[in-house]
């Protein structure tokens, strides 16, 4: 009872310290977006920009009022809920980035599936078979996994088994057999991260006197690995997917890219190509909510896993 | 005997005769045609589009007035005809009857004083509203007369209207979903919007009630497939019908190919690739200095080594296909006339001059081609620096005049000797109106204004020609290559053309499927 009135202070304290984080957030980039060279309106316009016109609708849009006017009206803005409309597609911004929100719900999901089943077993064999012939050969290509380019990775995985072996489709979004090589793709990377992290962590669990003591008092490996090494190994990995899972969520650019894939990522990284200011506030201010919340949720679970640990 | 012979030859001749026509005239109904375009279109408001994405979607589900066929010739469109008053300044169109609105309402020269209106509106915020400033009334003496009075003749206005925002828009539907117009198009064009999954793909259905008779494809299907090589893995694979960004480093190999050698379409697009010079900065206002760096460059190797021969050495500034064109053989690869022309203008073997910033904006294929020229001038003496930086950054760079050596590339917005000549070198669009290179010769000022206003024919281009050989001596641009434009289809894709303007302009309501 105590403990739970503990946690819901620390979770309202929490969200209080968001809004001036948020806050501070959106008049960094308001400010970022103002100082970059490039106006939104002449580059929709393409090479021939004709002055007047691009007057004409600056002033329409009150591009050209006062910094101050422009960041108060924009604030106040957000805070009714309304990020405005994209300057290059006149569609609501909100709307925009919540179309594209499932699409990158679907993939950040599957590849910490991927990450997470490959990273963990691969992780926790190497560190029980320590110095083995799968210990040194998974390390490599954990190695591999961490080095090795995202589109390289995703362009050789589309060869393979859409183009040549015709086993997945190519590139796409639709169901669950398109999702297939953009998880693995994705997930490559902090599957390597995961493995490496783990495996350190459990070596080190591993050593300490409560595993002597468990598999003194009889106890199978299998219960010393999965039930008491397992759960002071999780607090890392827990840290590393959190992390990994929001910025997955903010979108992959890169695999988005390649599998034409109608993410977060490509939309962020257009707008800010196109120096499309509520777009990249609105795409900015989604990603820090949703880091903060990663955050805060990777908090919370330390809890459920270390009892030990309490929120003051 | 014999007459029976030849009665049976002239019969199973005729039987053969009828086979071939029949064969030639089955064209087959349904199917879906299947593309893929690089990025999401911005809009599909006729009024807001400037980009070829979404001119290629819109151009199916609207319709103009008149428009270009395949070699670029104007043709009738919802204008059955025209006519245009002796001063030139007056053009009326009479339009056709019944042709409908998907919505089912008929479109009537109101529809066009309407949406053209709204595109000179500044509430509308139109890109393109620049496009309607020759225009000073547009009226519709009744309901199937549109008439269109222009501030002074322009003899390029019915080369312009083919673009996206002179075509037809239906009021009541624009009044009801507001902005959202462009997410949800409604137009009179051979094929009706179905959805759209942003970044993912567009889905547009055959117009059965089309004025000219249904299309042929049941259904349009777009995919937006960023990476052309993974689009050009979907085409080979069978799941796209055909695609116009097939990449320079897979041409070889395509061409080479059985398979696709004979579907690959090819045409000399209206552009034209070049290195601007500054005229206003020193030392780019010696006239020597740029005709020097002009002979330097080795056109020749970068149309091969960079562009695999996907690109034509440029000869002009025109490309080939705007009426106005001048045949002339390429602009020679002489370092040693360079050389002469440096020390002719006090810069011997370079010397003197100081390292000149080359600007370019972000690609691989931009990069390669600055440094190529990097080294071409290096041979003559003259130092270069490369300077690369995004778009926006590098447009706002060259609107100010703030560069010395600049690559661009200049695609026609319409077919007309103005819309190179005037829009890059009349000193009255100096900056981001297009003269980049703030160039200004009084005599290139009076040819462009004065062709400008007569009527298309011999005599306005002679003045063009004129035009363009002073610009070439001036040298304010080094040409480089013209553009070629391509596309790739499958063998059962029948009738599938596009004009000079490029793939986004075919008329896919000619397609058929032949499987």
């Amino acid at each position: 009872m105590e403990i739970e009135g503990e946690m819901t202070n620390y979770i309202i304290r929490r969200l209080l310290l968001t809004i001036p984080t948020l806050i501070g957030i959106i008049t960094i980039t308001f400010l970022l977006m103002y100082v970059v060279p490039g106006d939104p309106i002449r580059i929709l316009m393409g090479q021939r920009g004709d002055p007047e016109t691009i007057a004409m609708i600056r002033k329409q849009m009150g591009l050209d009022d006062p910094l101050p006017v422009q960041y108060i009206r924009f604030l106040t803005n957000v805070l009714r809920g309304d990020f405005g409309r994209s300057y290059a597609t006149n569609r609501p911004v909100l709307s925009e980035i919540l179309t594209r929100f499932p699409a990158t719900l679907r993939l950040a999901l599957a590849s910490m599936v991927v990450a997470s089943v490959i990273g963990l077993s691969a992780g926790i064999i190497s560190a029980t078979r320590q110095y083995s012939f799968f210990d040194y050969s998974s390390m490599v290509v954990a190695l591999m996994g961490v080095s090795a380019p995202v589109f390289w990775v995703g362009l050789l995985l589309m060869w393979i088994f859409g183009y040549t072996l015709g086993w997945l489709p190519i590139s796409g979004y639709g169901d669950i057999t398109y999702l297939v090589l953009p998880a693995i793709t994705l997930g490559i990377r902090p599957a390597a991260y995961i493995a490496r992290m783990t495996r350190s962590s459990f070596l080190e669990v591993l050593r300490q006197d409560y595993i002597r003591t468990a598999r003194a008092k009889g106890l199978t490996e299998r219960r010393v690995i999965y039930i008491h090494a397992m759960r002071n190994t999780l607090i890392t990995v827990v840290t590393i997917l959190g992390m990994e899972l929001a910025s997955l969520l903010s979108g992959a650019v890169l695999t988005e890219t390649i599998f034409a894939w109608p993410g977060i990522g490509r939309l962020s990284v257009d707008a800010i190509i196109k120096r499309d200011h509520p777009m990249v506030q609105g795409t900015v201010l989604f990603t820090a909510i949703i880091f903060i919340f990663a955050n805060l949720i990777v908090d919370i679970s330390y809890a459920f896993l270390d009892p030990r640990i309490r929120y003051e | 005997m014999k007459r029976f012979l030849s009665v049976l030859l002239v019969l199973s001749l005729f039987v053969a005769l009828f086979q071939v026509v029949g064969i030639g005239a089955t064209k087959k109904y349904g199917g879906v045609l299947r593309t893929a375009v690089t990025s999401d279109p911005p809009t599909l408001d006729p009024a807001q589009i400037t980009d070829t994405t979404s001119d290629m979607v819109a151009r199916q589900i609207f319709d103009g007035l008149v428009d270009y066929d395949e070699n670029l010739k104007i043709v009738p469109v919802i204008a059955k005809n025209w006519s245009i008053s002796k001063d030139g300044k007056v053009y009326t169109f009479n339009l056709r009857q019944g042709v409908k609105f998907h919505n089912g309402r008929e479109v009537t020269a109101e529809d066009f004083v309407y949406s053209w209106k709204r595109v000179m509106d500044p509430a509308t915020k139109s890109k393109r509203a620049n496009f309607m400033e020759d225009i000073a009334k547009v009226e519709a003496p009744s309901k199937y007369v549109f008439r269109v009075t222009l501030k002074e003749p322009r003899g390029y206005f019915l080369q312009m209207l083919p673009y996206s925002c002179f075509w037809v828009i239906p009021k009541e539907e624009v009044e009801k979903l507001g902005p959202d117009f462009g997410s949800k198009p409604v137009g009179s064009g051979p094929f009706k919007f179905v959805s759209w999954t942003h970044d993912d793909k567009v889905i547009l259905e055959a117009n059965k009630d089309y004025f000219a008779g249904r299309p042929y494809v049941d259904r349009l299907e777009i995919r937006i497939i960023p990476d052309e090589n993974v689009a050009i893995m979907e085409f080979e694979k069978g799941n796209l019908d055909w695609y116009e960004n097939v990449p320079p480093s897979e041409l070889d190999r395509l061409k080479s190919d059985p398979k696709w050698k004979d579907n690959i379409i090819e045409k000399p697009e209206l552009g034209t690739y070049y290195i601007g010079m500054n005229c206003q900065k020193p030392p780019l206002n010696n006239k020597l200095v740029r005709q020097a760096i002009s002979y330097a460059i080795n056109r020749e190797q970068i149309v091969k080594v960079i562009m695999r021969n996907s690109a034509m050495i440029a000869t002009g500034i025109l490309p080939p296909g705007i009426p106005g064109y001048s045949k002339r053989p390429p602009i020679p690869y002489d370092p040693e006339k360079a050389k002469r022309l440096l020390k002719q203008a006090g810069y011997p073997d370079g010397k003197g001059l100081p390292k000149l910033e080359l600007a370019f904006n972000k690609s691989a294929t931009h990069q390669r081609i600055c440094e190529a020229i990097q080294s071409d001038l290096k041979k003559i003496g003259i130092n270069v620096e490369l300077v690369q930086m995004d778009w926006a950054q590098y447009l706002e760079k060259v609107d100010r005049g703030e560069t010395q050596l600049f690559r661009l590339g200049w695609i026609a917005d319409y077919p007309d000797a103005d819309n190179f000549l005037w829009v890059l070198f009349n000193s009255k669009n100096w900056g981001p109106g297009g003269n980049g290179v703030y160039y200004k010769n009084p005599t290139v000022d009076e040819l462009t204004d004065k062709a400008k206003t007569m009527v298309p024919g011999a005599a306005r281009n002679s003045l063009y020609k004129r035009a363009e050989a002073i610009i070439l001596e001036d040298a304010p641009w080094a040409p480089i290559y013209f553009y070629v434009s391509r596309a790739i289809k499958q063998p059962y894709v029948m009738d599938f053309d596009f004009s000079g303007m490029g793939p986004f302009t075919a008329k896919l309501e000619k397609v058929w499927l032949d499987k």
